[in-house]
C-alpha cells in the first residue's frame, strides 16, 4: 500500500550549516574519515549491527547497519545533519508451517513469509540519537514476529508470518516527518502445503522493490508444512531483519 | 519439513569452527528437498580488517552451492550481532555433504573441513 507524504517537507531545515561545519562533520562520518559531503548529502556518524561500507557501480558510497540476529538492538546516530535520513528495509519474522491435521498425515499448510517493507527517507537526529531495531524471530505455529524500528518520533513495523497467515505492514507517523516513499509489501498468502512448500522468501518481495542491489535473504522466509509427524511440529521459520542505509562521503 | 542448522564461529584468533544441530524434522515426500540454515557467528568486537569468508558445499565432490563474503566492493567494518550472515541451502535426505570453509583477515587465513548427512526423513529414523 505505497503512500507518498509531503507534509513537513521544510521540517528538517530547523538549522543552517556552513560548509566548513559540513567539511569538520565529515570527518568523523562514513566509516572513518571520510572526507566532506557533496552537497544534497546530509551526514550522518552512527553504529549498531553489522555495519560495511559499499562503492556502487556508479562511485556512489554508502553505509549500512544489517542485523539479522533477532533480539533488540540499537542504532546509535552520535551526529547527523539537520535533514539526515537514512533508507530502511524491514523483514517480519517467517511463521511457522503447520504439522498435518488429524493422525498427522494430513496435508500441513506452509509457514507464512513476513512482510517486506521500505520506508525512504526516514528522518534521523543525534538528540536524542537512540533508537530502537527490534528483529522478529521466527515464528511459531501461532505467532507473529514482526520487526521494528522505533525511534524519537516514528516507529515502523513490519509483521511476522503466522502459519498460513499474512504480513502487515504498519507506519506511525504522529509529526509527518516522513517526506519520501513508504513502500509495503503486502504479505502474499502462500499456497496451502501437502506436506512440503515453504512460503516465499518475503512477502511481497519484487526485485524492482529493492533500493539495495542485494537483498536481506533469507530474513523473514516462511517454513514448510508439517504432515505425517504428530509428534514433532514443524520449525519455526526465519528470523526476520533489517537494512538501514544511507550516502556517504567518498573514504 | 527438515531443517539443519550449522553454525559457523570464527573466534578472534580466527580458527573455525562447527556445531551441528538438528532442529526438527517430519515426514517428507519422496522427493523431499530439505533445508540447511549455515550461520556465520564471528566472536569479535572490535574493527574488522579486511575481512572475508566464504565456503563450498559440495555433494559427491560435487560443488552445489559455493560463496563468498563481503558482496563485491563491500567492507565490513564491525558488527554488535550474533549472526554477521545467514545462508539457507537446499538439501536432500540422507545425502552426504562437505562443507568447506574459510575465514580471512589481516592476512591470517583459516580453513575447515565438515563433513555430515542429511537426516532420514520420518518415521524411518
Amino acid at each position: 500500500m505505497p503512500f507518498k507524504s509531503s507534509k513537513g517537507k521544510n521540517n528538517g531545515k530547523l538549522i543552517e550549516i556552513s560548509q566548513s561545519d559540513r567539511s569538520n562533520l565529515g570527518q568523523n562520518i562514513g566509516g572513518g574519515g571520510g572526507s566532506a559531503a557533496p552537497p544534497g548529502i546530509a551526514l550522518i556518524s552512527a553504529t549498531g549491527g553489522t555495519e560495511t561500507t559499499v562503492t556502487t557501480p556508479t562511485g556512489k558510497y554508502y553505509k549500512t547497519h544489517t542485523y539479522l540476529t533477532a533480539g533488540s538492538f540499537t542504532f546509535s546516530v552520535s551526529a547527523a545533519e539537520p535533514t539526515a535520513t537514512v533508507n530502511i528495509e524491514m523483514v517480519g519474522g517467517g511463521g511457522s508451517g503447520q504439522a498435518g491435521y488429524g493422525d498427522g498425515n494430513g496435508p500441513g499448510i506452509g509457514g507464512g513469509s513476513g512482510a517486506f517493507s521500505i520506508v525512504q527517507n526516514f528522518p534521523v537526529i543525534n538528540s536524542p540519537g537512540s533508537y530502537t531495531v527490534t528483529v522478529g524471530g521466527g515464528g511459531g505455529s501461532t505467532s507473529f514476529s514482526g520487526a521494528t524500528f522505533s525511534g524519537p518520533t516514528v516507529t515502523a513495523t513490519a509483521g511476522g508470518g503466522g502459519v498460513g497467515g499474512q504480513g502487515n505492514f504498519s507506519l506511525t507517523d504522529p509529526t509527518g516527518l516522513i517526506t519520501g516513499t513508504v513502500s509495503s509489501g503486502s504479505a502474499n498468502r502462500f499456497p496451502p502445503g501437502s506436506g512440503s512448500g515453504p512460503g516465499p522468501a518475503y512477502a511481497g518481495y519484487s526485485d524492482s522493490a529493492f533500493l539495495y542491489p542485494t537483498p536481506l535473504q533469507p530474513a523473514g522466509k516462511g517454513n514448510g508444512a508439517g504432515g505425517g509427524c504428530p509428534t514433532c511440529g514443524p520449525p519455526p521459520g526465519s528470523p526476520g531483519g533489517m537494512r538501514i542505509y544511507y550516502r556517504v562521503p567518498a573514504p | 519439513m527438515l531443517k539443519i542448522k550449522i553454525l559457523v564461529d570464527i573466534d578472534s584468533n580466527i580458527s573455525i569452527n562447527f556445531l551441528k544441530d538438528l532442529i526438527n524434522h517430519s515426514n517428507l515426500p519422496n522427493a523431499f528437498s530439505g533445508e540447511c540454515e549455515i550461520s556465520v557467528s564471528i566472536k569479535k568486537s572490535t574493527n574488522y580488517d579486511n575481512l572475508s569468508f566464504g565456503y563450498q558445499l559440495k555433494n559427491n565432490n560435487i560443488i552445489i552451492n559455493e560463496i563468498e563474503k563481503p558482496d563485491p566492493n563491500t567492507l565490513y567494518i564491525r558488527s554488535d550481532q550474533e549472526f554477521i550472515d545467514i545462508q539457507l541451502l537446499e538439501l536432500l535426505s540422507e545425502n552426504d555433504y562437505e562443507l568447506i570453509f574459510w575465514c580471512e583477515e589481516s592476512g591470517k587465513k583459516s580453513e575447515e573441513i565438515f563433513t555430515f548427512t542429511s537426516p532420514s526423513p520420518y518415521p524411518t529414523v
